[in-house]
């Protein structure tokens, strides 16, 4: 008896499953339909729109567009200043992150948390901090320009800025892989007789390579964009202290929405493509380290 | 293959024997460690030695400071108090990169990124050897520990085995002083493990490194061990051959921690033991405890004779008369659980007697059937007296409690 019921159940239970799923297709196709439509409206509808402006009157407007001496020199200012941004943020990155995990020390909790800092405070606080830290009215920056040194409206400023805001992609992104990294690897190779700075470049260096250099376009992609404490820092001097994205933003004021939209897809494709290659290296990374 | 292996064993055991002769020269030689975690002590006055191609056994439960005091000697950690001589020579001051020792780590510590050939080969081109140099060494170590096959795979595409045997190659490369291995069986399986073990027990003896070894595992103990050192809680409880240790416990916690041991509170009087109601004469092991001393009464389940009749073997001590509770069979012997009724504890216990175990070979076991509440009388082959502490923390040596 036993045995015939519990033989029959499944039978009982799988159509009415099956029943269940055709009767109302809708919870399936809805919610695909719902995520899609979010999709298109708010990521891939703007795009479009700056794709038609952009290229509104044909490929050499546009190249014109990007090419003409005052946009073309805040883009070379944008590329230079976030290059030598991210050289720096790699190397000041990852020795912030090696400290964080390797040393302990009085205050290490407390620097652990500002690090983060700059995520927080809105990029204008940042700006206004440094006019303020380096303005030519300020101690600091008094002596700088007395020894020939202008930060504030020039360049070193524009890089100030953009180090101070993209200084947590680094050590945000070794720190978990540092703490991750067994520490015997390290103390076997002092045991074997490496020396420390051996010993970094030779065994924690390639273990954490992978990290910096996606922190590194992270920050690259971020200091690509960034706006708000340069239009502050910068002077905004087209042609010397002009950067793309307050380019952007003084094109759109004179009413140049076609200029404007050039520029915007040109860094927009460049963050997008930075983006695709940090996702495609760690894909990458992370098969050559499971099955090497 | 196999015979290669044992010739090989063969041939290192000759020269094994040829440097026991000159054991009194020590490479490896630690003095009064001493060591302090955040105020907790975690080693208190360690000292021993280690022979030229001895491998001695730390062995203790987890936080005795069994791993520290390895850590001390590689020189990744730095003793309170206490040196450490390797060759004759003071290293305590000298960072781990210059002493000269290898350690295999638990984990093996493998580069993950670099093949077996180039993890082998990192000790000498550090070192800056020339390249063929590095490529001859290379190919003999790979050779001894069986990996020319493997050479060009990365360590994750290796058993655990296997990556010992890198690791330990590792080592060798530059030819340490002496060789420090971290729990080596800890992350593998039962039957991997007693394999492995004589691998590199008949590889040390062929390389002829002295080497010292840490676990918790008692087999292991005595299957590596030229001498085994026992620590508990942070103290050297005692130092020997495993036979030493083994048949000549020296405290309660050594008696118990290698082997299984039976411990009957007992009384010296008048150069016996009375256990309970019991006296048993003794007259050697008694010589050394003054009358009316607290002792423990140990001896090993093996070294227990039962009679049914009362007729005990010859040398056998008569010890009382007890009931059986519990038979098992377990392969080679067979383990009885007894009851001794004329023996009461020296605590208020609730169940009247005492319960100790006792084995029989199958021998035995086939010729004479025993059976559960059977009364038998039992013996003693051999047994030791320790003294007796009320406390386990009371030992001589700590100035209190000492002959309490």
């Amino acid at each position: 008896m036993n045995v015939d019921t519990a033989k029959m159940e499944p039978a009982k239970v799988s159509p009415r499953r099956g029943v269940t799923i055709r009767r109302r297709p809708w919870g399936r196709w809805g919610l695909r339909t719902a995520a899609v439509g979010y999709l298109g409206l708010m990521i891939l509808l703007p795009i479009s729109a700056i794709l038609a402006s952009g290229f509104g009157d044909g490929l050499a407007a546009f190249w014109g567009d990007l090419t003409n001496g005052i946009a073309f020199s805040a883009l070379r200012l944008t590329l230079i200043t976030a290059v030598l941004t991210t050289v720096i943020n790699s190397v000041m990155g990852t020795l912030t992150a090696y400290v964080l995990v390797r040393y302990d020390f009085p205050g290490r909790g407390m620097l652990n948390a500002m690090i983060d800092m700059p995520f927080a405070i809105p990029t204008l606080v940042t700006g206004v901090m440094l006019v303020v830290l380096y303005g030519p009215q300020r101690t600091l920056g008094a002596w700088l320009e007395s020894n020939g040194v202008q930060v504030i409206f020039a360049t070193p400023g524009i890089v100030l800025a953009l180090l101070l805001v993209t200084y947590p992609f680094v050590v945000r992104t070794v720190q978990p892989v540092l703490m991750e990294l067994d520490k015997a690897q390290e103390e076997a190779s002092y045991t074997i007789g490496a020396s420390k700075w051996t010993t970094f470049h030779r065994i924690i260096l390639p273990a954490i390579t992978p990290a910096v250099v996606t922190g590194s376009l992270l920050s690259f992609a971020r200091a690509l964009g960034e706006f708000g404490s340069i239009i502050i820092v910068a002077g905004n001097i087209p042609g010397r202290t002009l950067t793309a994205p307050v380019y952007v933003f003084g094109q759109l004021e004179s009413y140049n929405q076609r200029g404007a939209s050039a520029m915007s897809i040109l860094l927009l494709a460049l963050s997008f493509t930075l983006i695709v290659i940090v996702d495609w290296m760690q894909k990458r990374w992370d098969i050559e380290y499971a099955f090497p | 293959m196999q015979s290669r292996i044992v010739e090989a064993v063969h041939d290192a055991e000759r020269t094994f024997e040829s440097t026991a002769s000159r054991r009194q020269e020590s490479t490896a030689c630690v003095r009064n460690l001493s060591k302090s975690f955040r105020g907790a002590r975690v080693l208190e006055d360690i000292s021993f030695d280690v022979a030229e191609g001895e491998s001695l056994v730390l062995l203790g439960a987890s936080g005795s400071g069994k791993t520290t005091i390895l850590r001390i000697i590689a020189g990744l950690e730095q003793p309170d108090a206490g040196r450490v001589m390797l060759h004759g020579k003071d290293v305590t001051d000298l960072p781990a990169r210059e002493r000269g020792v290898g350690v295999i780590f638990q984990s093996y510590a493998l580069f993950p990124r670099m093949t077996v050939e180039k993890n082998v080969a990192y000790g000498l081109r550090i070192r800056r050897r020339p390249r063929r140099e590095i490529k001859e060494s290379v190919d003999n170590l790979l050779t001894l520990v069986r990996l020319e096959e493997h050479r060009k795979k990365f360590p994750a595409q290796l058993s655990g085995g296997q990556q010992q045997r890198v690791a330990i190659a590792r080592t060798l490369a530059y030819k340490p002083q002496v060789l420090l291995f971290d729990e080596p069986f800890g992350a593998l399986d039962a039957q991997t493990r007693v394999r492995l073990r004589r691998e590199i027990r008949a590889l040390l003896r062929q390389v002829n490194v002295p080497a010292i070894f840490i676990t918790h595992d008692q087999e292991e103990a005595l299957e590596l061990g030229d001498r085994i050192a026992v620590l508990n809680a942070g103290r050297l409880e005692q130092i020997g051959t495993p036979e030493e240790i083994y048949d000549r416990p020296e405290t309660e916690y050594v008696a118990t921690f290698l082997g299984a041991a039976n411990l009957l509170p007992g009384t010296v009087v008048n150069r016996s033991v009375e256990v309970g109601a019991v006296t048993i004469a003794a007259p050697e092991e008694a010589a050394r405890f003054r009358d009316g001393q607290a002792v423990k009464l140990v001896f090993r389940p093996e070294e227990v004779c039962l009679s049914q009749t009362g007729a005990l073997p010859v040398g056998c001590r008569r010890l009382t008369i007890g009931v059986i509770e519990e038979i098992h069979f377990v392969g080679a012997y067979e383990r009885l659980t007894l009851r001794l009724h004329n023996v009461t504890a020296n605590t208020a216990g609730t169940t009247p007697g005492v319960p100790i175990i006792a084995t029989r070979p199958k021998p035995e076991a086939a010729a004479t059937r025993l059976h559960v509440s059977d009364r038998v009388v039992i013996g003693l082959t051999t047994f030791r007296l320790l003294p007796s502490f009320a406390h386990a923390g009371e030992r001589p040596g700590l100035a209190m409690g000492v002959g309490k």
